[in-house]
C-alpha cells in the first residue's frame, strides 16, 4: 500500500529543520546584537525580536520533531526525542539534534521564568545556546538530504560565519566593557 | 600633645607609660565587667540608650536601636544571630581602631561579648586589617582563654574569631565587612534587607566598629552616671581621633565637645581643616576656630565626626593641590561594581586634578557640581556620595582657591599632606 | 500599596531598555546608568513598571512595596 503522505511528512521534516535553523540563527544574531550600544532600533525592540525568533523557531521545531517521529519511513521513536545516540539510525546525526533538543528546552524554559531562576543561573544556562546552535548545524549538515545541495550548503554556510563573526565582535567589545571591573586587588588574604 | 586634653578612658593614660594593657593590667585598670550585664541580667542596650552611644565606624548610628533591630531581625527572620566587629579601618588616614587594638584589646572583646550577649549571639568575629592590631587581638584571645578567672561566670562563652583583611577603603563598609568575615571578597553587597535581619548567611547580625564596642565595655563599669560625667548632656563620653598636624600624626582620646583648636594645639588659626576622613567635610580656618568636636558642633558647620580623622593643613599648603591626589586614590578605592560610582568617580577625579593644577575652565566646576548630582546615591554603597562630600566641601570652603585655580595653578606644590597609604604619616611622600 | 523602583547597581550593566519602556520615570546619565525617580510609581504606570523590570537584561531592576 503506497501511503502518500510519505512524502509530505518527509518534505515537511526537511523544510521545517531548514526553517527552524533559519529562525535559530536570526535569534542568535538578534541576542549577541542586545548588548550592543547606539542601536539601530530600540533595545526592546531587538530584545523582543530576539524572543518572537526564538520560539518561531522553537515552533517550527516542533513540527519538525513530531514530523520525523510519525513518518513511519524513519526509524525513530519518542525516546530518541529526548534520550541522544540511542537511534536505531544515523545515530550520530541524530543524537546531535537530540542533544540540541534538550539544551534548547532548558534555555527556552530558564527563559521564560528568568526572575525565579535568578540572573546568574539564567545567564550561565543561556550561554550553551551557542552549544544548541553549533548542534543544530552539525545535525543538519550531517543529517540533511539536502546539505550537498548549493542552496542549502550556501545557506548554512552564510548563516553559520555571521554568527561567528557576530560572536567575535560581541566578544572583543565585552571585553572593554562599560568600564566596571571588580577591584581585583580586593582579595581576601589567606 | 602638648595642649591636647586627653580624657584616658580607652586608651591607657599616657601618664602610666604603658604601651599595651594584657590581661591582668586591664582587669587591674578596669576591673571586671559587672557579672549582671554579662549574663545578660541586666540590659547593657538600655544603658547605651540613656548615653545616646552613637556608632564610632563613622555612620554614628545609635547602638542601641541598631542591638533592638537584630533582635527584632532574630525574633520575626530567625537565624542565629551574629556579632561582626569592625576593626578594618579602610580610611589611610586613620588609624584610631588599629591603636585601640593594639593597646586596649580586652576592652573590644569585653565590649564583644557585651554585645553578643545583648542580641543572643554564641559566635563574634572581629574583622582587622593592620596586621599588628591583629595580632594584638589574637594575643589577647589567647590570653583570656588561659585565664581562668573572671571567665567562668554566668552566662554563655562567645565563641570569636579574628578575620584578616586588607585594609582597602570600601572594604568598610558594613556589608563589605559581613562577607569578610564570610571568607568573601569584601565588597559591598546589594540587599533590600538590612543587615539587621539578614546579614552573614542571612543570620540576623550586629555588626559594629571596635571602637563602639570599647566604648560599650567602658560604660558597663561606669554606668550611667559615671560615664556621664565627660562630653556633653546629649554626647556623653570620650572619642578616639586620629590627628594630622604638620609634622606629627597622633591618636587620641577627647571628650566629646572639645572645641577643635583645642585638639589642634595651634596657637594661631588654623588653615584648612578636614574633619571625619576621607568621607568628611573640609573647614575654613575661621571656620575651624569655632567648630566643636561632637555631632551638634559639627552638624552645626556642615558635617560630622565621621572616622574621628582630623587634618590640619598649614597655612602654606593649598587644599585643592594636596587634596586631589585623595580624590583620584577615592575613585581607584571604588569596588568596581557599580557604574555610576565608577564612570562617576573617575570624571569626578580628573576634573579635581585638572582644578588643581589650574588646567580646568568654569565650565569644569560647573561639570563636577553635575556629576556631584549624578554619582551621589547611585550604587551599592556609600563610597560615592561619600566622595561628593568630600569635593563638595572642598569646592565650598574654599571658593577663592577654586576661582583662582580656574585661571591659572597657584604654584604651590603639593606636600603629600593627605595620606593615601594605611598607616602613612603627614608628610610621609606613598 | 505603594510601590517603589529600586536599581541593583551590582548587576547594572546600562544595557538601557528600562529606560527605552519608562521614559516617564527613567532617564540615563552621562553613561548610560538610569537616573530612576524617587518616590512611588503611580497607578498608571505600574503595568509599565513591571514590563521594565522583566525586560532588563540583568535582571537589575525592581519593583518592591
Amino acid at each position: 500500500m503506497t501511503d502518500l503522505t510519505e512524502p509530505v511528512l518527509w518534505y515537511v521534516a526537511r523544510a521545517s529543520g531548514l526553517v527552524s535553523l533559519l529562525l535559530l540563527t536570526v535569534s542568535v544574531l538578534l541576542g549577541i546584537a542586545s548588548g550592543a550600544r547606539g542601536p539601530v532600533l530600540p533595545r526592546f525592540v531587538t530584545q523582543r525580536l530576539h524572543r518572537a525568533s526564538a520560539l518561531t523557531g522553537v515552533l517550527l521545531l516542533v513540527v519538525h520533531v513530531v514530523a520525523v517521529v510519525v513518518d513511519p519511513y524513519v526509524s525513530l521513536n519518542w525516546y530518541d526525542v529526548w534520550w541522544p545516540f540511542a537511534a536505531d539510525d544515523q545515530r550520530l546525526w541524530t543524537g546531535l539534534g537530540t542533544l540540541a533538543v534538550d539544551l534548547l528546552v532548558l534555555v527556552v524554559a530558564t527563559s521564560i521564568v528568568r526572575h525565579r531562576v535568578g540572573a546568574r543561573a539564567w545567564r550561565r544556562i543561556h550561554l550553551t545556546a551557542y552549544a544548541v546552535y553549533a548542534l543544530s548545524i552539525g545535525h543538519g549538515v550531517g543529517i540533511g538530504t539536502d546539505s550537498l545541495t548549493p542552496w542549502a550548503a550556501a545557506m548554512t554556510a552564510t548563516s553559520a560565519g555571521l554568527a561567528l563573526a557576530a560572536l567575535g565582535v560581541r566578544v572583543r567589545r565585552d571585553r572593554d566593557r562599560r568600564g566596571k571591573r571588580y577591584n581585583a586587588e580586593l582579595e581576601v588574604p589567606t | 600633645m602638648t595642649n591636647c586634653p586627653w580624657v584616658p578612658r580607652l586608651l591607657p593614660d599616657p601618664g602610666l607609660a604603658v604601651d599595651r594593657l594584657g590581661l591582668d593590667d586591664h582587669l587591674r585598670v578596669h576591673g571586671p565587667v559587672p557579672s549582671a550585664l554579662r549574663s545578660g541580667e541586666h540590659d547593657v542596650v538600655g544603658l547605651a540608650d540613656e548615653v545616646n552611644l552613637r556608632g564610632r565606624g563613622g555612620a554614628g548610628f545609635p547602638f542601641a536601636r541598631k542591638a533592638r533591630g537584630v533582635r527584632t531581625g532574630r525574633d520575626e527572620h530567625g537565624g542565629a544571630p551574629l556579632v561582626v566587629a569592625n576593626g578594618s579601618e579602610g580610611e589611610p588616614a586613620s588609624r584610631k581602631d588599629a591603636e585601640l587594638l593594639r593597646r586596649a584589646p580586652h576592652l573590644v572583646l569585653d565590649g564583644l561579648v557585651l554585645a553578643a550577649v545583648a542580641v543572643g549571639a554564641r559566635e563574634a568575629r572581629l574583622v582587622v586589617g593592620d596586621p599588628a592590631a591583629r595580632r594584638s587581638a589574637q594575643a589577647a584571645l589567647h590570653e583570656r582563654r588561659q585565664h581562668d578567672r573572671p571567665w567562668k561566670l554566668r552566662g554563655p562563652r562567645v565563641r570569636t574569631t579574628v578575620v584578616a583583611v586588607q585594609d582597602r577603603f570600601v572594604a568598610g563598609e558594613s556589608s563589605a565587612v559581613v562577607r569578610a568575615s564570610a571568607g568573601k571578597p569584601p565588597v559591598p553587597a546589594f540587599s533590600l534587607t538590612r543587615t539587621a535581619a539578614g546579614g552573614v548567611n542571612g543570620r540576623p547580625t550586629l555588626v559594629s566598629n571596635v571602637e563602639t564596642l570599647a566604648q560599650l565595655a567602658v560604660l558597663a563599669r561606669l554606668g550611667v552616671s559615671g560615664y556621664r560625667s565627660v562630653g556633653t548632656t546629649d554626647e556623653p563620653g570620650t572619642t578616639l581621633l586620629t590627628v594630622h598636624l604638620p609634622g606629627r600624626s597622633d591618636v587620641v582620646e577627647v571628650a566629646l565637645g572639645t572645641a577643635l583648636t583645642d585638639v589642634l594645639g595651634a596657637t594661631g588659626r588654623p588653615g584648612a581643616v578636614l574633619v571625619g576622613g576621607y568621607h568628611g567635610g573640609w573647614l575654613a580656618g575661621r571656620t575651624a576656630a569655632s567648630t566643636v568636636l561632637s555631632r551638634a558642633g559639627l552638624d552645626a558647620v556642615g558635617w560630622t565626626l565621621g572616622a574621628g580623622v582630623v587634618v590640619a593643613l598649614p597655612d602654606s599648603a593649598c587644599p585643592l593641590v594636596e587634596a586631589a591626589p585623595v580624590v583620584r586614590f577615592l575613585a581607584d578605592e571604588s569596588a568596581g561594581q557599580c557604574g555610576p560610582c565608577v564612570h562617576g568617580l573617575a570624571a569626578i577625579a580628573s576634573a579635581v586634578t585638572a582644578l588643581a593644577s589650574g588646567t580646568a575652565g568654569t565650565g569644569d566646576v560647573a561639570k563636577l557640581r553635575r556629576w556631584a548630582g549624578l554619582v551621589a546615591g547611585r550604587g551599592a554603597c556609600a563610597h560615592p556620595d561619600g566622595v561628593v562630600r568630600f569635593v563638595s566641601s572642598l569646592l565650598g570652603a574654599f571658593p577663592t582657591e577654586v576661582a583662582l585655580h580656574q585661571h591659572h595653578a597657584c604654584g604651590r606644590l603639593a606636600h603629600g599632606l593627605l595620606p593615601v597609604q594605611p598607616g602613612q604619616a603627614l608628610g610621609e611622600t606613598a | 500599596m505603594s510601590r517603589r523602583l529600586h536599581v541593583d547597581w551590582t548587576r547594572c550593566d546600562a544595557h538601557g531598555l528600562c529606560a527605552e519602556l519608562l521614559p516617564e520615570l527613567v532617564e540615563l546619565d552621562d553613561w548610560g546608568y538610569p537616573v530612576v525617580a524617587d518616590g512611588e510609581v503611580p497607578e498608571p504606570l505600574v503595568g509599565h513598571a513591571r514590563h521594565a523590570v522583566r525586560a532588563c537584561p540583568q535582571l537589575a531592576l525592581l519593583l518592591r512595596g
